[in-house]
């Protein structure tokens, strides 16, 4: 069973709150989940290339060209906190970081 | 007489002669959206639908999909309209740009009629996990829809637009499509744009075609596929969709998979697909059981792969730039409070998984592993199509089972997508074709997987099938 | 106790347009304008790819004598920090452009310093802290290198002469501004203090605003770490901040189990394979760096202290370079680094801002390289030709400064003048050098000083020798 430490830690990274209500819901199912991914650390392959994607594209880049930009209205249109020009949220101290 | 109960060749001659209007289709696909109380839209577009469908009253009728409706996925931006992802994180987002697919099917001039429910950011497959409630499959009322691309699935089903777009990571849009009885095509990798896509999992999200039978989901298919610079996974590939359809089959070549067929898989469904298979060889077609490797590991793979990107991807739902955002002290707050409010328990409990997966030394033990034993597959499904023209099966282990059933159980929702998610791993094209019902009632869905960017020869076999089977998919009551 | 230092520089390329988006790179500008759907991490956006910034990069990694992974991707850095758009860095963790170089520097003797890595990455928003923070999403996406040492370096003295080095080569490959004041070059030190062969416990200076305020930093971590040591008491991994009034270091916070930044491939972006060819026309189209440019003027015969002058400043570096080939490069150094330098900085112009042309000033040298003209009349000429486009020719002939090296003419004038003064010839053969002065004097009086007074002396000089 995962521990609730560890839970926590992952809650924590995916910045998302647990109260302690559903703290055992999540240990449960995460173990569950945990015990189904353990899995494939076992198996067996026959060369050890990753594929990170389908796509077999190569070099696909453009040349260093300025294209078009959103207008200022555009883009404070969906944020719900901002001031004049700026999107904004509450003020982040120094040595607050990550 | 309902004009979207036609063929679309049919629709576009009225529409050539003026004897109908683009508007007459759009009035008619409203009427039916309120007649239907499937749950299938989160946002109607109905305002922007009817003005469109009176400019095009002055243009000329250009292609086969002109001013006919369409159903868009709720994941699919479209510019000054709601796009939620089924999600309360964006319950209020408006985007300011097209995703690429929108511009295409508008450049088609086809009018959007509003977006469809689906499970929240595509994560599930019953349609359950929506922050707008569930769709209801139109077979049967008490039964999924199957999901993601709930809306999408039921609303072609019901008649209400004989186009719908769905997006499939593990299934999404092959699963609802077998449900509700109708053609959805993932197709491969690449093939159509991602751009303006709500990512799920990066490298398994593909945009699709839902329709009622297999001309049309290649016509649609060919309007939206296509290179975009903004894509840089996509990719230009020239190939006629249509060339093959209604062509004869003898000499095919088809593979089955024997885990396709396991015990794994609801008898009814494996006795259909067997009744088609034996109607093939009796064509000429040559059927052979086969065995491809890993795909017992499809289902970890997929959830450290498409959770991992997940957990990624949904990253940016935070609060700052667009949807919703709790009032807060600190800036740890507002991501907390946010983030916790807005998602729903599916999508927390996919995203807290995908960060364990690459959280320290699990990135290497668990994320770069699955990447090797995907590519491992990967190599054994092309092994197949070195001697195989197409590999088939059914699409699900069963047909739509009750809403409700599954909700609470982590690990059974991964297990309906047991058929569907190797071919997203892989990146490969597959259909599902409708092929008959089960005894109650319920449409069973064959799944035709293809080479890479051989949807052509999907086509050929799902139009060849459609044609001998000659059924009539269309729910009860509904015609 | 024996000090380890590390550095990481984070430096901005000049680039028309950001790293995995195409709108403009200048964060200058207005707010919030040089932004688009990708900047601001929408929903649905995917990364572009700047090829320009794979050949800066690449410029740079060769610079620096990097091993090149010429087959690269890209991968996420995953936080969280308002700064961040998408809740993920692109960046490159596990194939970094370049690798294994190292940066050769002049610390009393020849010193190699060792890199670790140089790898591509994207830049966060510029954040404003008033009673909220305002985010200035211009600079999300611009493009950075990271240029990444390793645990090599032992003194100060070391780390700012790598830094000036390193700042040197990235101004001369023509990457980046690399102006630390305004953050398009970014010094972070990793400093630790120990009295085995084992590492120490680093810690980290953050962001320090110049290169000496880099060198005042280290001095004063391995003072104080020393000093917390040898008290007994152990340190802990921290990261610091300089403080420029008190020249002292100041504890920001302590850093945890490490931070769990989840990197993974970005799917989003396929796979980049440098060929040969790609690598080798980067290679024919890298500027002389330095080094190369020192070793070229002093074998040139271009004295040490011009070269140092020239190499300084690299718009005058660039206009040598441009005329190095057709004309005397000697004269042409001395000019530049004269007067042609001293009007620049008494007007604070850069030499491209003013009228002076190519054709005009190889014309001049070639002037003063044949004696035609005299050092004093190039001065003049000088300024005209910087603030004018009148052609150095014109100007000669305008004001009569063209000198007259007729050898007919000097001789029938120095026949003359002696002729005149034969108590000199006299003088001379006595073996007095006034007597020459005196005569050169007369010659020049009698030409209104245009002949070639070096010509004119050596003529004298033969004329007299033979008369004895």
């Amino acid at each position: 069973m995962i521990e609730k430490e560890q839970v926590k830690h992952i809650a924590d990274l995916a910045k998302l709150s647990i109260s302690d209500d559903e703290m055992e819901k999540y240990q449960k199912q995460l173990t569950d989940i945990l015990t189904e991914i353990d899995k494939i650390v076992e198996v067996e392959i026959p060369e050890e290339n990753i594929m990170i994607s389908p796509s077999d594209n190569e070099n696909m880049y453009s040349d260093d060209i300025i294209e078009t930009h959103i207008s200022k209205s555009d883009a404070l249109l969906n944020a719900k906190h901002t001031r004049s020009d700026y999107i904004t949220v509450p003020r982040v101290l120094e040595g607050e970081e990550e | 007489m309902t004009y979207l109960d036609l063929d679309i060749k049919e629709i576009n001659n009225l529409l050539k002669e003026k004897k109908i209007k683009p508007i007459d289709l759009v009035n008619e696909a409203f009427e039916k959206i309120e007649k239907s109380n499937l749950n299938c839209f989160i946002t109607l577009n109905k305002e922007e639908a009817i003005k469109q469908a009176k400019e095009l009253e002055n243009v000329e009728v250009d292609n086969l999909l002109f001013g006919l409706p369409i159903a868009v996925k709720d994941n699919i931006l479209t510019k000054n309209l709601r796009t939620t992802a089924a999600s309360h994180i964006l319950d209020d987002f408006i985007p300011i740009y097209d995703a690429t697919v929108v511009s295409k099917i508008k450049d088609k001039h086809m009018i959007i009629i509003g977006k469809t429910n689906m499970d929240e950011f595509a994560m599930g497959s019953t349609g359950e996990t929506s922050y707008f409630g569930n769709t209801l499959n139109p077979h049967n009322n008490i039964k999924i829809p199957g999901g993601s691309s709930s809306g999408s699935a039921a609303c072609v089903s019901f008649l209400i637009t004989p186009f719908a777009l769905g997006t499939d990571t593990g299934g999404s849009i092959r699963q609802p499509s077998s449900f509700c009885g109708i053609v959805g095509l993932k197709p491969t990798y690449g093939t159509v744009s991602r751009y303006g896509i709500i990512a799920f999992a990066s490298s398994l999200d593909q945009v699709g075609p839902m329709t009622k039978n297999v001309y049309e989901n290649a016509l649609l298919l060919s309007a939206i596929a296509g290179c975009d610079k903004n894509d840089l996974t996509s990719k230009d590939i020239n190939v006629d969709y249509m060339s093959l359809i209604g062509k004869d089959i003898n000499g095919i070549k088809i593979a089955i998979p024997n885990y396709y067929m396991s015990d794994a898989i609801d008898n009814e469904v494996k006795d259909k697909v067997k009744e088609v298979v034996e109607m093939l060889k009796n064509k000429g077609a040559i059927v052979d059981y086969i065995d491809i490797n890993y795909l017992k590991y499809a289902i970890p793979l997929y959830q450290v792969i498409a959770l991992g990107e997940a957990s990624s991807n949904l990253a940016r739902y935070d609060g700052v730039k667009y949807g919703l955002s709790c009032d807060a002290k600190n800036i740890d707050e507002l991501y907390r409070k946010t983030r916790t409010e807005g998602f729903g328990n599916e999508v927390k409990r996919r995203i807290m998984i995908g960060s364990y997966i690459l959280s320290g030394k699990n990135a290497q033990e668990y994320y770069y592993k699955a990447l090797k034993v995907r590519k491992a597959m990967t190599d054994s499904f092309k092994e197949v199509f070195d001697k195989y023209d197409l590999i088939i099966g059914p699409t699900n282990t069963s047909v739509a089972y009750d809403l409700g059933t599954k909700q609470d159980d982590a690990l059974k929702s991964f297990y309906d997508d047991l058929l569907t998610i190797p071919v997203n791993m892989a990146g490969l094209p597959a259909m599902s074709l409708p092929i008959g019902f089960n005894k109650d009632n319920l449409p069973i869905g064959m799944h035709i997987i293809g080479n890479y960017f051989k949807e052509d020869k999907i086509y050929w076999l799902a139009s060849f099938i459609e044609k001998n089977l000659n059924l009539d998919m269309t729910p009860k009551g509904v015609k | 106790m024996k000090p380890t230092i590390g550095i990481e520089v984070h430096v901005e390329l000049k680039s028309m347009a950001k790293v995995f988006s195409m709108s403009k790179n200048n964060f200058n500008d207005e707010a919030n304008t040089n932004i688009n759907v990708i900047d601001m991490g929408y929903p649905g956006t995917l990364p572009r790819l700047n090829k320009g910034i794979i050949d800066m990069a690449l410029k740079a990694a060769l610079a620096f004598n990097c091993k090149i992974n010429q087959t690269m991707h890209f991968d996420r850095k995953n936080y969280f920090y308002p700064d961040l758009p998408k809740g993920y860095q692109i960046t490159q963790q596990d194939t970094p452009i370049g690798y294994d170089g190292y940066v050769e520097i002049m610390d009393g003797e020849k010193k190699k310093i060792y890199l670790e890595r140089i790898h591509i990455e994207e830049d966060t928003c510029k954040s404003m802290h008033t009673t909220e923070t305002l985010l200035n999403y211009n600079r999300a996406g611009v493009p950075l290198i990271e240029i990444v040492t390793k645990p090599c370096m032992h003194s100060s003295s070391e780390a700012v002469k790598y830094l000036e080095k390193l700042r040197e080569t990235l101004l001369y490959l023509g990457v980046s501004d690399v102006k630390i004041e305004e953050g398009s070059m970014r010094c972070d030190v990793n400093v630790s203090v120990s009295d085995s062969d084992k590492l120490g416990t680093k810690c980290e200076v953050k962001n320090i605003g110049s290169i000496s305020n880099v060198g005042l930093a280290i001095d004063y971590e391995i003072k104080r770490q020393t000093e917390e040591l040898n008290s007994g008491n152990v340190i802990k991994e921290q990261t610091r901040r300089f403080d420029d009034k008190t020249n002292t270091t100041v504890l920001m916070r302590y850093k945890e189990t490490g931070n769990d930044y989840r990197y993974f491939p970005e799917p989003d972006l396929p796979y980049v394979y440098i060929s040969d060819e790609w690598l080798q026309e980067v290679k024919d189209n890298m500027p002389i760096l330095t080094d190369e440019l020192k070793e070229k003027y002093i074998n040139l015969g271009i004295n040490n202290n011009n070269i140092k002058t020239i190499i300084a400043n690299k718009d005058i570096c660039n206009f040598l370079e441009s005329v190095i080939d057709k004309c005397n490069p000697v004269i042409a150094s001395n000019l530049l680094t004269g007067d042609i330098l001293s009007y620049l900085n008494k007007n604070i112009v850069k030499i491209n801002d003013t009228k002076l042309n190519k054709e005009n000033f190889i014309k001049l040298v070639d002037l003063l390289d044949k004696n035609t003209i005299s050092s004093k009349q190039a001065k003049e000429i000088i300024t005209t030709i910087l603030e004018t486009d009148k052609d150095v020719l014109d100007i000669v002939k305008e004001n009569n400064f063209e000198q007259i090296s007729d050898d007919n003419y000097i001789k029938e004038v120095i026949v003359k003048i002696v002729s005149e003064n034969p108590e000199s010839v006299v003088d001379f053969k006595d073996g007095k050098d006034r007597a020459v002065k005196f005569l050169m004097g007369q010659v020049m009086k009698e030409t209104k000083g245009k002949v070639n007074p070096a010509l004119a002396n050596t003529m004298l000089n033969d004329y007299l020798k033979s008369l004895l």
